[in-house]
């Protein structure tokens, strides 16, 4: 009776890769990729990669240095189309668009999918121009007050508005590291992105705006889908709802964050997560 | 037995602080398995001698226990543990509860072997109490070995034999209760004895527990309260 109990149980625990545990299972997916490679030259860096998105998660890739998972995130806004010799291969789409046919025009793709990097860097510019060269190159403003309304609102969701607000014809490179990265998220918002892709976004940062910047992340996964890279895995534990870990260019474990942090289904996962190689 | 690689972190201190607390714990499970035994042996065999030294490994197992749980505490502060390492911790945790309280029921069983008459004295009547007692003392060593070896099968196979310890209890308080039924002098012996056999009895269960810790430890899997669950 015993086993039987215990075969129950089993049967009824959800499955690990193909679905999105402690997400709404009506949830839209916003991005898939599908067997995905990338190469430089003729180094491959990711193997048959499949992974999807879904619309409003925070998704953490982790894995050792050298695993693809930057690789992997230029991949999805064609930053790696800046890169000599680099090539991808596979199926990358959002909202069901190829990201990578003729009909996609990078430019527009990359303010759709914005991304925030690990070293901040604003433009050598006011605060204030730094937030409004988004809109102004796409034309997202009809006027001066419709511009400051896109400048304000971004720099309040990105938690720098009230430190800012009375300098903000200051130069951005003024500011400390934590509020530097916080005008770099708050320029990324303002052409009203769906996807945000974090680089290693705190890696720079001391605790204290390391935790600001988590609690921003938190606060913009109501609004945009957030894809981040993140060598700290108790990062990837604290501000994840699913966690994806790659080893050599292969992704090998996708699941809930708690899953993984609690009981992972691949050895490498576990291996990695306790420390037992790096 | 390392079947947790316990010992394969980068960082050896970890190795350490992590063999240590399982070391402590068996240490831990030693005394109180020798706890057992005495208290066991001492009410059956009228051994008031072996009673002597109860109060003081009482003392030593409650110290343990704060220990235990102080180390643990630690770990999770400084190391963040995950996954195997951090189910280890939880399960450490909360076996060292189990552990505490089996020390508190040997310690009950003590102090009614000094209450009690002499068992020689009730004859036929512990018999089957005394199949309980020699059962939950195997039970309990086979549930320690399980812990040190990891040994999730051996630990599902000790779950299932504590229903047959249930069955076990209800012969043996059955048992009790028609002995004295017409017996009115020793009717006020049945108080102490139905103690004890209630004392094996919370051992017996401590020991299902400890147990249900080392699939969640091995497997991740909680089933605790499983058997509840599937009643209609």
């Amino acid at each position: 009776m015993l086993k039987t109990v215990l075969a129950d149980k089993d049967s009824s625990q959800l499955s690990s890769t193909d679905n999105v545990v402690g997400m709404p299972s009506v949830a839209k997916t916003q991005i898939q990729l599908c067997n995905v490679n990338v190469f430089y030259g003729d180094k491959q860096a990711v193997y048959d990669v499949n992974l999807d998105f879904k619309q409003h998660e925070i998704v953490a890739l982790i894995g050792p240095s050298g695993c693809g998972k930057s690789s992997l995130l230029r991949s999805i806004n064609r930053m790696n189309d800046t890169v000599e010799g680099c090539r991808v291969t596979g199926q990358l789409l959002m909202n069901d668009k190829d990201i990578y046919s003729k009909e996609m025009d990078p430019v527009a793709l990359r303010a759709n999918v914005g991304m925030v990097f690990q070293k901040p860097n604003p433009f050598p510019k006011s605060i204030y121009d730094n937030v409004a060269y988004g809109p102004r190159l796409h034309g997202l403003a009809d006027d001066s007050y419709e511009l400051d309304e896109i400048v304000q609102t971004s720099l309040i969701q990105a938690g720098l508005w009230d430190e800012v607000k009375d300098r903000l014809l200051d130069s951005g490179t003024t500011l400390s590291g934590g509020q530097q990265q916080r005008l770099c998220i708050a320029r990324t918002i303002a052409v009203s992105p769906e996807v945000i892709l974090m680089d290693e976004p705190c890696s720079a940062l001391d605790p204290i705006a390391t935790a600001k910047i988590e609690e921003l992340i938190n606060e913009l996964s109501e609004n945009h889908t957030i894809a981040i890279v993140t060598h700290s895995m108790q990062q990837a534990a604290r501000v994840s709802n699913r966690t994806a870990y790659f080893h050599l260019g292969k992704l090998i474990e996708v699941n809930a964050t708690e899953k993984i942090f609690t009981n992972p289904e691949q050895d490498l996962t576990e291996a990695y997560i306790t420390g037992r190689f790096g | 037995m390392d079947k947790l690689h316990l010992n394969q972190h980068i960082v050896k201190a970890y190795n350490e602080k992590l063999s240590d607390i399982k070391s402590q714990l068996l240490t831990m499970g030693a005394l109180v398995e020798e706890q057992v035994q005495d208290s066991v042996s001492a009410y059956f065999n009228d051994d008031l001698a072996l009673t002597d030294n109860i109060m003081d490994k009482e003392r030593r197992i409650d110290d343990l226990e704060v220990f235990i749980d102080e180390s643990c505490t630690e770990l999770i502060a400084l190391r963040q543990p995950a996954a195997s390492d951090l189910r280890m911790i939880l399960t450490v945790s909360k076996v060292t509860c189990d552990l505490e309280r089996i020390g508190d029921e040997a310690y009950k069983i003590s102090k009614l072997t000094i209450m009690t008459s002499s068992s020689d004295s009730l004859g036929d009547k512990c018999n089957d109490l005394r199949c309980l007692g020699k059962a939950v003392l195997k039970l309990l060593h086979d549930a320690l070995v399980a812990f040190s070896d990891f040994d999730d099968n051996a630990a599902m196979s000790i779950i299932g034999r504590d229903k047959e310890i249930d069955k076990q209890f209800e012969v043996a308080l059955n048992s009790m209760i028609a002995s004295f039924k017409d017996d009115s002098h020793g009717a006020v012996d049945i108080v102490p004895i139905l103690g004890v056999l209630r004392a094996l009895e919370r051992i017996a269960g401590h020991a299902k527990n400890i147990c249900e810790q080392i699939v969640f430890l091995v497997q991740g899997r909680d089933i605790r309260h499983i058997s509840r669950r599937s009643e209609p």
